[in-house]
This record gives C-alpha cells, sequence and structure tokens, in this order.
C-alpha cells in the first residue's frame, strides 16, 4: 500500500514539474503580450488619456475574436507557429505557444477593466500637476490598480493551469498527459486522482498567495478587508 | 494674473461657458461663484489648462496659455496648483510620496524632494503624518495634505475647486484660514470655486457670479453683500427657498455633551443669536450630560441644518414649539 503510493508519487513528480514550467513560462509571456495590449485598451477607449476611438474599436475586436477562440482548436492552428518558435510542435515548450496567445487577450481584459477603475478625478489630478502620458501610466494608473491587477493575475495563472492540462492531452506532456494516459487510457484511477490532486493543490496555493499579495497591499493603503 | 478674454465651451450641445472675459488680479483670492451647472467646473477647467477653449483666449502674465501643446502645457500645468472637493490623492502612495509626486514627475532629485516634502508638511501642521497611508487621515487632513501636493512646486497660481464643500463646518473653516494664511505668506493667487456664500465672505477679496455660463456680476465681496441686485446673486447671498427667509423664533431643547463652547459654535457659524433660556450640567458617572433649552431666530432650513449638525455629534435635539 505503501509502496503503491510511493510509486505513485514518484510517477507525479516529472509531469508536475512540467507543467509548473509551462504554466510559468505561458504566465510570462502573457503578461509580456497582454500588458501593454490592455493598456492600450484602456488609454484610447473615449473619454480616456489617448482617445483613438476607431483603433480603440478595432482592438476590442481582434481581443474579443481571440478570446472566443475554443483552445483546444487554437492549439492546433498555432502548431507551425510554435513549430517556428520552439523548433517543434510537441512536447512541453511547444505548448507555452498556444497557452501563451490563449491567455493574452484574458490578461489585456483584465488589465484593461482594472485600469479602468481608476478614478478619473485622480488621474485629471495628475494632469494637472503636470505628467505627461507616459508618467500618468506607470505612476498613478498601475499602482492605483495594483491590488485589481494582482487578484487578476491570479486569476490568469489559474486559468493557465487549467489550460495546461489540457494542452498536456494534444503531446504538451504534464499532469494532464499523465492523468489521460494513466488515468483514461489504462484505467489506473489512483494516478489520475493524484495528478487531479496536484493541480487542485496548484490553485489552491496561487490562489493563496494571490489573496495574500491583495491583502498586503490594502493593509499598506490602510484599508481592511475580511 | 490670469486673463480670459471671450472665451467660450460648448459640450455636447450645452453652451457650458459663453463668451466669458474675466480678469483676476495677482496676490488675491478670486472666488468663482454659482449653481451647480452654471459653468464654474468648466471655467476653472479652462483656467487650469485641462481643457481648450472653442474660442478665445487665456493669458498668464500676458503670456497666452490655451494653445500650447506637450512639454510646453506640461511645463506651464507646473506653474498652477489645484485642490479638489474630493482631494483626490493617489490612495497607492503614502502622505510623503503623495506630496513628493509633482516633484518626482518634474525630475527633482531625491534629496531636494525631501526637504521641499518635509518643509510643505510643516506648512500644513501635518508632519507627524508623514508615514501615513492616505485612507488613515480624516477629510480635513486629507485635504491639508492636497494643498501642501498643490503647493510642491512654487505655483503662482492656486486654484480650489469646491475645495471645503465635503468638509463640515469647523473643518471648512480650518482650511479656509490655511488658504489664506498660505495666500499672504507666499503672494500667491488663489482662485477658490465654490457655491457656499460663507467661503466668498470668508476668505475672497473679489468675486464672479457665473449663471448659465456667463459672467453675471464681477465685482468687491464687500460690494457685492452690500448692494447684490442681480437675480442669481440675490438667489446665491440669500438663502434660496421662501421658507428659509423667513425667520422664525426656535426653542429647541438639547441633551447630550453640550457644552457652552457648542452653543458659541453655533452662533459663529450659523450667524445667529443663541439665548439660554434654561440649562444644567449634571456629572452622571464622571461624564458631564448637559441639558440645555435654547431659543435661536432662524430660517427653516438652518433649523434642519442645525439639527443635522448636532445629531452628527450626539447630541439629542428635540424642537419645542415657542
Amino acid at each position: 500500500m505503501l509502496n503503491a503510493a510511493y510509486n505513485i508519487l514518484l510517477m507525479l513528480i516529472e509531469p508536475t514539474l512540467s507543467t509548473l514550467y509551462m504554466v510559468a513560462g505561458a504566465t510570462v509571456f502573457s503578461l509580456i503580450l497582454g500588458f501593454p495590449l490592455g493598456i492600450l485598451l484602456c488609454v484610447t477607449s473615449a473619454g480616456n488619456l489617448i482617445p483613438q476611438i476607431l483603433f480603440n474599436k478595432i482592438l476590442e475586436k481582434i481581443t474579443n475574436i481571440l478570446r472566443s477562440f475554443p483552445f483546444i482548436i487554437l492549439m492546433i492552428i498555432v502548431f507551425p507557429l510554435s513549430r517556428f518558435i520552439v523548433g517543434t510542435s510537441i512536447g512541453t515548450a511547444a505548448a507555452i505557444v498556444p497557452l501563451s496567445i490563449a491567455a493574452m487577450p484574458f490578461v489585456a481584459r483584465i488589465i484593461k477593466s482594472a485600469l479602468k477603475e481608476v478614478n478619473p478625478e485622480i488621474i485629471q489630478a495628475a494632469k494637472v500637476m503636470g505628467s505627461s502620458n507616459r508618467q500618468i501610466i506607470f505612476k498613478v494608473m498601475l499602482p492605483e490598480a495594483y491590488p485589481a491587477l494582482i487578484a487578476g493575475i491570479t486569476l490568469t495563472i489559474i486559468n493557465i493551469i487549467g489550460y495546461a492540462a489540457m494542452a498536456g492531452s494534444m503531446g504538451g506532456g504534464g499532469l494532464g498527459d499523465l492523468a489521460i494516459r494513466y488515468g483514461y487510457q489504462r484505467f489506473r484511477l489512483d494516478v489520475m486522482i493524484g495528478a487531479v490532486l496536484v493541480i487542485i493543490i496548484m490553485v489552491e496555493f496561487v490562489q493563496f498567495l494571490g489573496d495574500k499579495m491583495v491583502h498586503t497591499i490594502m493593509k499598506r493603503r490602510g484599508l481592511e478587508i475580511k | 494674473m490670469i486673463t480670459l478674454r471671450n472665451i467660450s465651451k460648448n459640450y455636447e450641445g450645452v453652451q457650458a461657458v459663453d463668451d466669458i472675459s474675466l480678469k483676476i488680479h495677482p496676490n488675491t483670492v478670486h472666488g468663482i461663484m454659482g449653481r451647480s451647472g452654471a459653468g464654474k467646473s468648466t471655467l476653472v477647467r479652462l483656467m487650469s489648462l485641462l481643457e481648450c477653449p472653442d474660442n478665445g483666449e487665456v493669458f498668464f502674465n500676458d503670456c497666452r496659455v490655451d494653445n500650447l501643446k506637450g512639454k510646453a502645457l506640461r511645463e506651464r500645468r507646473r506653474q498652477l496648483g489645484m485642490v479638489f472637493q474630493n482631494f483626490n490623492l493617489f490612495l497607492s502612495r503614502n502622505v510623503f510620496s503623495n506630496v513628493a509626486y509633482p516633484l518626482e514627475i518634474a525630475g527633482v532629485d531625491k534629496r531636494s524632494i525631501q526637504n521641499r516634502v518635509y518643509e510643505l508638511l510643516d506648512l500644513v501642521e501635518l508632519s507627524s503624518k508623514i508615514e501615513y497611508p492616505i485612507n488613515r487621515l480624516s477629510g480635513g487632513q486629507k485635504q491639508r495634505i492636497a494643498i501642501a501636493r498643490a503647493l510642491a512646486h512654487h505655483p503662482k497660481i492656486l486654484f480650489c475647486d469646491e475645495a471645503t464643500s465635503a468638509l463640515d463646518p469647523q473643518t471648512t473653516l480650518t482650511i479656509l484660514q490655511l488658504i489664506k494664511d498660505i495666500q499672504n505668506r507666499m503672494n500667491l493667487t488663489v482662485v477658490m470655486i465654490t457655491h457656499q456664500m460663507e467661503v466668498v465672505k470668508e476668505i475672497c477679496a473679489f468675486v464672479s457670479i457665473i449663471d448659465n455660463g456667463k459672467v453675471i456680476k464681477n465685482e468687491s465681496v464687500q460690494n457685492l453683500f452690500s448692494f447684490p441686485h442681480t437675480g442669481t446673486a440675490h438667489e446665491l447671498i440669500s438663502p434660496l427657498r421662501y421658507s428659509d427667509v423667513i425667520l422664525k423664533k426656535q426653542r429647541l431643547h438639547l441633551v447630550g455633551n453640550t457644552t457652552e463652547d457648542i452653543l458659541s459654535r453655533l452662533a459663529k457659524i450659523y450667524h445667529t443669536n443663541v439665548n439660554i433660556v434654561t440649562g444644567s450640567i449634571r456629572s452622571v458617572n464622571n461624564k458631564s450630560v448637559s441639558n440645555f433649552i435654547i431659543e435661536l431666530t432662524i430660517s427653516e432650513g438652518t433649523l434642519n441644518t442645525i439639527i443635522a449638525d448636532l445629531r452628527s455629534q450626539k447630541i439629542s435635539i428635540e424642537v419645542l414649539h415657542a
């Protein structure tokens, strides 16, 4: 019994590391791509810092279309892109490409809505003091939106963990792959439960960390939240 | 100091500012008064270079400023300070870095920033709160910090946009006192936008009354209160509703921690005589509880304000029929 549990643990180690690798990579790249997009979506909207209505509308449309793509189909579509960037369309590194692309519009949305929450009067005050647009974005809007940004990024990472499991079944490796290969194809229910448990722990941990950070920021700002 | 020449501004079909020409003299406190929607806010947005007028020109010291763009505009904005009704402090920054912000964006070195911030916090008497988050401050303290921040880069002009409207009467007085003080000491030109005539009375030397986007009155405060001819001027200076015009003798029964202090404050803030009909102060469990019947000659509107004011200080109040 103990031996069996030990064996399952051993089996879980490598896929867990692959999943972590995929999630970390996709998080970094989706943030790199989504962050500027989110800022653009916000500041070019009507009545904001640099209103560019037509540009904003087109950007919104593209983001929405990307966001409504089913992930499985997106993965297949970007196979050639993965091959171009990573050199192969199979494996953990290759899965980071579709994961990043899938999470990018999500990140953009979250950044945009977090920035939109910033009190426009505060932005106006910064303007009167002679701030440039860049200073307003980086010294006022982003810091003011910090708690919402952290909460949003937490949500993004949790989503990516979910997608990463799916990517596993398409040759990406990791916990999703393990669960399918053993749990589904070889009727090893115990392995599947183990894999799912690890995923649940990951999600819980990320949520805990995000909540903790938001709480700390709120406390530093003199706002107590339960 | 500031000259507006025939400026107009239209917002989605509404003529918010309609051909206004106005001169604001240096080293004075100039009030801009009007009902909400009269065009005061638009006027101040034009003067503080947040908006460009559709027509007309804005001058600072004979220098045309309404057509500035980019860096020149930002440089020019740094010569003015602004204080708002809702303070608009940065919640992501503590007291120190709020006051430091204008200097930071102007590229001032760290040491000078620190010195200047200490100086400013001294001026508004809040040095002890330097590390505080903004949310831990009271309304009056927030406004003091906002004033310190507005003065950071030695502006020549300070705009106060309904700066005391969110504050209680007592705090309003102290903030006005502070502004008056600073104006004297720094030779500032202050533009006070307000709908409260107490504010105008308290610190302004000149006042312009705005109605429907036009200046309908522009003169010294002394003149205005002596001869308020124009309709809106009259309405703004005297209470607004008919029920507010009729003064009636009111008898009030107060129970609570009423001290003479509160009674004299009532007299001062509401410009009324307070007659004590009967009164006693007793000590209950080491706390003094007082029981007063006072008589005031006030309007219905003022009575309601006083009732709300006293209730907010946990004093139970009952209107007796005289």
